[in-house]
């Protein structure tokens, strides 16, 4: 007779534990998402995976650092740093677009793609002697730290903890919405991104109507670094900045963008959002030492059932359906 | 009329194969003219090098006195120079009018960091381009389906969409590569009125086909290619009273027999 009650208390009494997790997962998800949707633009425009996306996070997040908070830095206002740090990834995602595309446009994919891995560690070294290596904390966007939310009693119990919500985690939502909006806005309702658009499907065809297939690709990877070096400033007062910061973000990226089918924009951000939260789930109820293991788990997983992503799988379910 | 191109002495050799071998003609403003040969005569390669896709390995191009022979096809594009393709080249990810619209590329303002930096004063653009492309379909006949995915258009219409597409960069030389190619009787007859009303709007056309009637009938003159070289040139009387153009023809009718 008592045992149900008892369950459904359990249950009910852990509920704050789960929308806490639910949360931070959506933050460092959004986090994953905008990276993943980084690969996407440029893999769309030239079938090369940039192995570099993950330094432009590092870029947005230590160059922020240095115009806000650093010591000797010029103690600039969020407001402008922001843009400066953007402005600066931009610079260097170009620079390595440039170098794809010019003086290496006849070189295959693969060789391409070995080449952003040589970038990722060039950037890798550079950052590292002019930050050093040891990980700074970064001032929060917002003064206020965060919200206790307090579940009604009625649900949880009158002992429950409160689920906290971290003004910068909505920081970090706010921001990826924002990109995946304006994105959405950018490829589909102006010319730039239409002509981008031609570009990824029919270079050829696009060509011979005018378009300069390499400034395109130049501006892709521009675009792609800005959004990465915006998620680096986001992610840094959460997670700290350092010279490797890039390295696992990247990857955690690259990961959501294979399990959302590469080049596949909608997929990419609804995969970064699931691996986050899954991410977060596990390593509190299986173990927290395989915390970053358990994405390339689910890479894995995904990639034996469904090579294309899970977007694919859902659209053969339907079909068959 | 004056000359809108010219071809001089224009070879191209793959691995020492000579695909095109001192090939020389001029096309004047306001004329419909073909290019025609039996296959592998090197048509493809010359009208390759015409639009800027592969450079000749000798001889030159010049549009508008201009030479173009070492310019980028997206460059070549931009001085009025359109073409199609025998195995339509669209954007199949994109509805109709999407084609047509970045086909208005060249001749909107939004450029790239205008784009991302003032996005609400390129929708108003975008807006003003969609009403450009909904007329250039007008004139093919595809406003009706302009929110079409163009992957689902038949192969016939979407023939016609790229030759849309083409018209939308504004060009005064339009190449059609096989337009004629995989379309039906109907079809055909509807491509020839669209060949004339393009002309008749001021572009002129350098047209490579196979469909011997339909080049006979709309070209002001024809020039044959044979083995890469040109053997003949003319109005389509002349070229089809050609000893060397019924030698190369019938040779070949009879190597298949």
């Amino acid at each position: 007779m008592t045992e149900p009650v008892y369950a459904r208390k359990r249950i009910m009494g852990n509920l704050p534990d789960i929308l806490q997790l639910l949360f931070t997962g959506l933050a460092v998800g959004s986090i994953y998402a905008i990276i993943a949707v980084g690969f996407t633009v440029i893999f769309s425009s030239t079938q090369v995976v940039n192995f570099a996306q993950g330094e432009f996070v590092m870029i947005g997040a230590l160059v922020s650092y240095w115009l806000v908070g650093a010591e000797h830095g010029p103690h600039l206002p969020l407001l402008l740093a922001l843009p400066l740090a953007v402005l600066t990834a931009m610079f260097v995602g170009s620079a390595l677009g440039w170098v794809l595309m010019r003086p290496l446009k006849d070189a295959s994919v693969t060789t391409l793609i070995i080449i952003t891995v040589g970038a990722s560690m060039l950037m890798h070294g550079i950052a590292s002697m002019l930050w050093g290596k040891d990980p700074v904390s970064v001032t929060a966007f917002s003064k206020t730290s965060g919200y206790s939310l307090y579940l009604p009693a009625a649900l949880t119990g009158p002992d429950a903890y409160p689920v906290y919500i971290g003004t910068q985690e909505l920081w970090v939502m706010g921001l990826a919405a924002l990109i995946v909006l304006l994105l959405t806005f950018f490829f589909n309702k102006t010319m730039v991104g239409k002509a981008m658009r031609a570009v990824s499907v029919n270079r050829h065809g696009a060509r011979l109507i005018g378009i300069n297939v390499s400034r395109m690709v130049v501006g892709a990877f521009a675009l792609s670094a800005a959004i990465g070096a915006i998620a680096g400033a986001a992610i840094a007062p959460i997670s700290m900045a350092s010279y490797g910061m890039g390295t696992m973000l990247g990857l955690k990226g690259f990961a959501a963008a294979i399990v959302g089918g590469l080049g596949n924009f909608p997929g990419s951000v609804i995969a970064g959002l699931l691996l986050g939260i899954m991410e977060n789930f596990s390593a509190t109820y299986i173990s927290s030492q395989y915390k970053d293991a358990f994405a390339f788990i689910i890479l894995l997983v995904v990639l034996v059932i469904s090579p294309n992503g899970i977007v694919a799988l859902f659209r053969r379910r339907r079909a068959r359906a | 009329m004056t000359t809108l191109l010219d071809v001089k002495n224009l070879t191209r050799a793959f691995d020492g194969l000579i695909a095109v071998s001192d090939v020389s003609f001029s096309i004047t403003g306001g004329q419909i003219k073909a290019l025609i040969g039996p296959n592998g005569a090197g048509k493809s390669t010359l009208l390759n090098m015409v639009s800027g896709t592969l450079p000749p390995t000798s001889g030159l191009i010049a549009y508008q006195g201009r030479v173009i022979s070492n310019r980028p096809p997206h460059r070549i594009a931009g001085y009025g120079i359109a073409r199609t393709f025998q195995n339509v080249e669209l954007f199949m990810n994109m509805t109709v009018a999407e084609n047509v619209m970045v086909g208005r590329h060249l001749r909107s303002r939004g450029m790239l960091f205008s784009a991302m930096f003032r996005l609400f004063g390129t929708a108003a653009e975008e807006r003003r381009v969609r009403e450009d492309a909904l007329r250039f379909l007008e004139r093919v006949g595809l406003h009706d389906q302009a929110d079409t995915p163009a992957s689902e258009l038949p192969f016939g219409r979407q023939r016609l969409l790229e030759i849309a597409r083409a018209l939308a960069t504004e060009p005064r030389l339009l190449l059609l590569d096989e337009a004629a190619s995989g379309l039906s009787t109907r079809e055909k007859r509807d491509l020839v009125s669209l060949i004339y009303a393009i002309r008749d709007a001021g572009v002129t056309i350098f047209m490579v086909d196979h469909d011997m009637d339909l080049v006979m009938s709309i070209s002001d003159e024809v020039v044959v290619l044979d083995h890469g070289e040109k053997i003949a040139e003319g109005t389509p009387t002349d070229v089809q009273h050609d000893e060397r153009v019924i030698a190369a023809y019938l040779g070949e009718e009879a190597a298949h027999a």
